[in-house]
């Protein structure tokens, strides 16, 4: 089962992000102080760490640095009432994946930790540290084709079609359509779509994917304006839905 | 001078700090109610029972002092001069949308057709993408709560004429505002008179929020209304990041 080190001073918090995590299947050890949390990470080892910022004994920032210092592939939420960008930029510098603002809905802590862990399972940041992108053919032979309501989406001919009609789309549309497709219903973040599908070496302030999500909506919804398959999920990112 | 400047920098930082500590401290318990009502909901699905309908109200409850809690640290750090513009590419498509999906329920709920028309072509905004969604669901919730069963409320996104900004626009079938409040309105606390009634409840900083990140944004918000007729407000963004501001947004 995976592991899922949980670390928040706040114990009332703390026992329903459990809950929540438990109910989605995940193994949760608890901590909740920042020393703790270190001790905790050190003895169990888990494969994804979420962490609160304002901790007694060390903060959840202390702790980011910390646990890299241990290691490097664990994906690592931090969850915070502090939502400033100044603090957003302090979490991401110290070496955290994802920062999440309370209060959050707890269909998006699931999303998250999901997320998180099919990034670090798809080799998005490989041990040496160089994520790879997904080439044209390993993008048809990881999937098979999907039919979502008139929305057929299928790798292997590098085809879609909408209630039978052929839509056109450049390359990367389509890879970003067809790992979506992939994994239908799950939520994509943008910095997710841009690492798996231009690599490591783009940001995502070099690459819009807002501005690829619209050009595929404009192929493929009846109505661009009122999205059914390419749906967005706020302050996460896009699912293939419908 | 000088000692005054340090008594202002004093001043400013101990207000950011209260701010934090505020946010902190008012957040994570109301993140407890929510989260613990989201269990039992999960826990509880298809069930109809009178509990059900009680923790319904106590999460209603609890998202509505949550939003309080959140306009009152938006507004003082406004006013704090800290509260930092992150832009990234905004499709107003996503906005609507996912204000629209909020909305939805209780629009339902209180008997108000909730309809929306946004161009699907219309330009992206370089912006910060949650100032835009506060703006907008600061619109819709007002539009709502000052229309009554059977009204409408309409939402429409689309570019502006001279292609320089895009247009949101709220409209309502309520009760209307008097001319002599259009500036008022945008003021702190100012909670509109709504004829005979009694003014809507909430903490009347919506209106203010709306102003104030918009302007933030570089926009402009204006609005026409007619007693007993309705309301329009119209938003209109800049595509571009207003200067000065962070450009380093997550996109998200």
């Amino acid at each position: 089962m995976t592991k899922v080190l949980l670390a928040d001073d706040e114990r009332s918090l703390c026992e329903a992000v459990r809950m929540i995590l438990e109910d989605a299947g995940y193994e949760v050890c608890v901590a909740h102080d920042g020393r703790e949390a270190v001790d905790v990470f050190w003895r169990e080892q888990p494969d994804l760490a979420i962490l609160d910022v304002m901790m007694p004994k060390l903060d959840g920032f202390e702790v980011v640095e910390r646990i890299r210092g241990m290691r490097k592939d664990v994906p690592v939420l931090i969850l915070s009432a502090k939502g400033d960008i100044v603090d957003k930029k302090r979490g991401f510098a110290v070496g955290a994946d994802d920062y999440v603002v309370k209060p959050f809905d707890d269909d998006e802590i699931v999303l998250r930790v999901g997320a998180l862990l099919r990034r670090a399972a798809m080799g998005a940041v490989p041990a040496d540290g160089e994520a790879t992108a997904l080439s044209p053919v390993e993008t048809r032979r990881l999937m098979h084709p999907v039919t979502l309501g008139d929305l057929t989406i299928d790798p292997r001919r590098y085809e879609v079609t909408v209630a039978g009609r052929a839509v056109t789309l450049t390359p990367k549309e389509f890879q970003i359509l067809a790992l979506m497709a992939d994994h239908p219903g799950e939520v994509f973040t943008n910095e997710e779509l841009v690492e798996t599908i231009w690599g490591s070496e783009y940001t995502g302030e070099a690459i819009s994917i807002p501005v690829y999500i619209r050009r595929i909506r404009l192929k493929i919804e009846k109505d661009p304006s009122k999205p059914q398959y390419l749906q967005t999920v706020w302050r996460f990112g896009y699912k293939l839905g419908g | 001078m000088e000692r005054s400047n340090r008594r202002l920098e004093d001043e400013n930082r101990q207000k950011s700090d209260f701010l934090a500590t505020m946010s902190h401290e008012l957040r994570t318990p109301l993140s407890s109610i929510i989260a613990f009502t989201d269990i039992w909901e999960k826990s509880h699905a298809g069930d109809d029972s009178a509990e059900r309908r009680l923790v319904e109200e106590i999460k209603q409850n609890s998202t509505t002092l949550l939003n309080m809690v959140n306009n009152t640290i938006d507004a003082a750090k406004l006013e704090a001069g800290s509260l930092r513009v992150q832009c990234s590419d905004v499709d107003l498509v996503d906005v609507v949308e996912v204000v629209f999906s909020v909305a939805e329920p209780l629009a339902i709920k209180e008997g108000i057709r909730l309809t929306r028309t946004v161009d699907p072509e219309i330009p992206f905004l370089r912006t910060d993408a949650e100032a835009v969604r506060k703006i907008a669901m600061n619109l819709v919730s007002n539009a709502l709560k000052y229309t009554g069963p059977g009204g409408a409320v309409d939402v429409e996104a689309y570019s502006a004429a001279n292609s320089q900004a895009a247009v949101l626009r709220v409209s309502d079938t309520g009760c209307g505002i008097r001319r002599e409040d259009f500036e008022t309105i945008f003021q702190k606390f100012d909670r509109p008179s709504r004829g005979d009634e009694p003014p809507a409840g909430g903490s009347g900083l919506g209106l203010y929020l709306v102003k104030s990140l918009t302007e933030k944004l570089g926009g402009t918000v204006s609005v026409e209304s007619e007693v007993g007729k309705g309301s329009v407000f119209t938003v209109q963004l800049p595509l571009q990041c207003p200067p000065d501001e962070d450009e380093g947004g997550e996109g998200r």
